[in-house]
């Protein structure tokens, strides 16, 4: 193999690929870097078998300045090899590899060999069909990730909780995570394709993914048995699934309520991060929240024995129904409040025992939270 | 490219345990494999490379009757465990690690890297806590998608009971003498050590480790000058102790290795007084001519009194007592029987 390319774009597709690169593997070869040169351009990849990121550098571009004499593949361990390319001297390197995988990088003055691997040993990773995509555009990904992937679980107990459970069908995407003790579900409405598809991508995967999307990107995904795949810009993104049933949560969201509360999102979260001050300080991370209808009001109330006590009355935009006592862990009402932004919401219970729920008064179905309160007598 | 060279993992299979290769074979080939496999048997006895021979015939692109081509590049990657849809976890250290258990149960429950299926290999299962063993049960028990453990243990009774209960057990018979004998020769190891090394153990690794800087040779050659002073009733067997034996005894293994040698001397001139056995079957036939003076001369009893001796050593160093004092208490009471 014998190219010789721009430094800075080279640099810019080995950042992409680092992404997915970790010192912690399971397989050694996976701490490298595989690059192969063919006809249209080299492709790199970096994967930690959980994800794997290619991005191409395509000949065609002439701002890449590529040019591949020959074409091969190797692969490189990336610690060193991404350090060598950003302190190479000129703007210009060249990289050849020998027969015996000894890998020679040049540019300027400076000429680097290092010892290459072999690229066969490198994962294979799926080839998935271009019949199963749907196209999205990426903000509005990134968003669903971002009001999804708060609620995966963190315990290790049940592996399947910690990513979030995707459900496609009839032109309607659902995205559900729950750690048991909360629960965020988003969807929204797609076209382009009409086939059912029900798969868990573990919520790891979905942070990174979500930290390369850039603005105004268009997202195409498709689904494989064993991957989910997805492709912006010149880069392509693989995840593995979690395998297994999740569970079903679509009876978890209650019908109807007793009493609802209509506010704004940043205020509620405003007074709740005062009265978190407290609770965090204390053994029971709780906080209580009373509603009045009939004075139209409701307060937040912190009683920890062991710190102190905090109060704060707010005066929502409404409140209806029946007057109301409920306790709360409030670090996921803060998490499901964050979500949100600045929107007006609509929080609605049914006992001080039940999971009540918090979702824009606007488009109210699309994105929905749950929080089940604490027992506190 | 790589050069066609016959697969070392199913070499070393085929040659330790030519049967289970078969059976396996003949599993795979009626496609009757379980989930999960506990393989028992002492260390050296071909359980990792039967467990990786049998992955490999699950991933291997052209398997021919159940057996894997060993070519291929999925047949390679397996060797040299660089497939990510092997998961191969050996304890680090004295045991396996909860960080290892975290990232098995990780492993587990996601969809496989490259194809539907996957492999785990669990070497020293009995290495596990009992909580570590139990957490991984259910994903043993009841795998989600197309899974094959192999848990691996050279102590079956250290293995908590219920990873047992739920795992088909193989057991691994110990390696058949003529089998380990090729296999010290093709590692340069002289004939005349291999009855006694036999006699220690099954193990080609801790063989290897031996042999270090020449560290057997050396000991064995120590023991037999010790039993020749003995059997010259002189105390320089007394004082051999400490100019000879203790300046290789660096580690416990090698206290263990001194006393096992010890055993197997008067083991030797046991064999030559009452089992008739033949000078080639001895343990040390570098000193054929001494063994052979001592079991002509000394009287039964004593002689069973000197291998009680040599045998109560093991339990004295398992109660902590100095090795120097205990192997001079052992060469001066020995000396006491032959006087």
């Amino acid at each position: 193999m014998k190219f010789s390319i721009k430094r800075s774009a080279f640099i810019q597709s080995l950042n992409t690929v680092s992404r997915a690169i970790s010192s912690k593997t399971t397989i050694p070869i996976l701490t490298g870097i595989k690059i192969t040169a063919d006809s249209e351009g080299l492709i790199l990849t970096g994967s930690n078998a959980d994800i794997s990121i290619e991005t191409q550098i395509k000949i065609d571009d002439a701002k890449n300045e590529l040019v591949i004499e020959e074409e091969g593949s190797v692969v490189l361990t990336a610690g060193f090899f991404v350090s060598i390319v950003r302190k190479l001297p000129d703007e210009k390197m060249d990289l050849s590899v020998s027969n015996d995988l000894q890998t020679t990088i040049k540019s300027g003055q400076s000429e680097f060999t290092i010892n290459g691997l072999n690229a066969s040993n490198y994962p294979h990773l799926p080839e998935i069909d271009t019949d199963d995509s749907v196209t999205f555009s990426g903000d509005i990904f990134k968003e669903i990730i971002g009001q999804t992937v708060i609620a995966v679980s963190t315990q290790e107990s049940r592996p399947i909780l910690t990513g979030v459970h995707f459900e496609l069908s009839a032109g309607k995407l659902l995205a559900v995570a729950t750690d048991s003790h909360r629960l965020s579900q988003r969807s929204i409405n797609f076209s382009g394709s009409d086939r059912d598809y029900n798969f868990i991508i573990p919520g790891k995967s979905l942070n990174e993914l979500s930290r390369m999307i850039e603005e105004h990107q268009d997202l195409e995904m498709r689904i494989a048995e064993n991957q989910v795949l997805f492709i912006f810009g010149d880069t392509f993104f693989y995840s593995r699934l979690l395998e297994g049933n999740y569970p079903d949560t679509s009876r978890l969201i209650p019908e109807e309520s007793t009493t609802q509360v209509q506010l704004e999102a940043p205020t509620l979260l405003a007074s709740i991060e005062r009265a978190s001050l407290l609770s965090h300080a204390s053994r029971n991370n709780v906080v209580k929240l009373t509603i009045t209808p009939s004075d139209g009001r409701i307060e937040i109330t912190g009683d920890s024995p062991d710190v102190g006590t905090v109060e704060e009355e707010l005066e929502p935009e409404s409140v209806t129904g029946d007057e109301l006592e409920i306790s709360f862990n409030p670090d996921y009402v803060k998490d499901a409040l964050h979500s949100f932004g600045k929107t007006m919401i609509e929080i609605s219970f049914s006992s001080a025992l039940r999971p009540f729920t918090l979702k824009p008064t606007e488009d109210g179905d699309s994105f929905i939270q749950l929080v089940t309160p604490v027992r506190t007598f | 490219m790589p050069k066609l060279v016959a697969n070392p993992v199913i070499h070393d299979a085929d040659a330790k345990q030519p049967q289970l290769v078969d059976h396996f074979a003949h599993v795979i080939s009626n496609h009757d494999l379980t989930h999960a496999y506990l393989f028992s048997g002492e260390p050296g006895a071909g359980k990792l490379a039967v467990a990786l021979q049998v992955t490999m015939a699950l991933f291997c692109v052209n398997p021919h009757a159940g057996k894997p081509c060993g070519q291929c590049n999925e047949c390679v990657r397996i060797a040299n465990r660089q497939h990510p849809d092997v998961v191969i976890v050996e304890p680090d250290g004295a045991s396996i690690k909860i960080d290892q258990v975290r990232m098995l149960k990780a492993e587990f429950s996601k969809s496989a890297v490259e194809g539907n299926q996957k492999a785990f290999i669990i070497d020293g299962a009995d290495l596990m806590t009992t909580e570590a063993a139990n957490s991984l049960l259910k994903f043993i028990e009841e795998p989600v998608g197309n899974v094959v453990s192999f848990l691996l243990t050279s102590n079956k009774t250290q293995v908590l009971p219920t990873i047992v209960s739920r795992t088909q057990l193989v057991e691994f018979p110990a390696l058949a003498p003529a089998i380990f004998a090729k296999e010290l020769a093709a590692n340069g190891i002289e004939q005349s050590y291999f009855n006694l090394i036999m006699k220690m153990t099954n193990n080609i690794d801790t063989v290897k480790e031996w042999f270090e800087n020449d560290w057997f040779v050396k000991l064995q050659t120590a023991v037999s000058q010790w039993f020749i002073e003995l059997n010259k009733r002189t105390p320089i067997a007394f004082t051999m102790v400490q100019t000879d034996i203790m300046p290789l005894v660096n580690n416990q293994a090698a206290k263990r290795v001194v006393l096992d040698m010890l055993i197997e001397v008067w083991r030797d001139v046991l064999d030559v007084k009452f089992n008739a056995v033949d000078d080639h079957e001895l343990n040390f036939p570098q000193i054929t001519n001494q063994i052979h003076q001592i079991a002509f001369q000394i009287p039964k009893l004593k002689l069973l009194n000197i291998i009680e001796l040599m045998l109560k050593n093991n339990s004295d160093l398992a109660a902590n007592i100095n090795f120097q004092s205990l192997l001079e208490a052992s060469t001066l009471m020995a000396l006491d029987e032959l006087e």
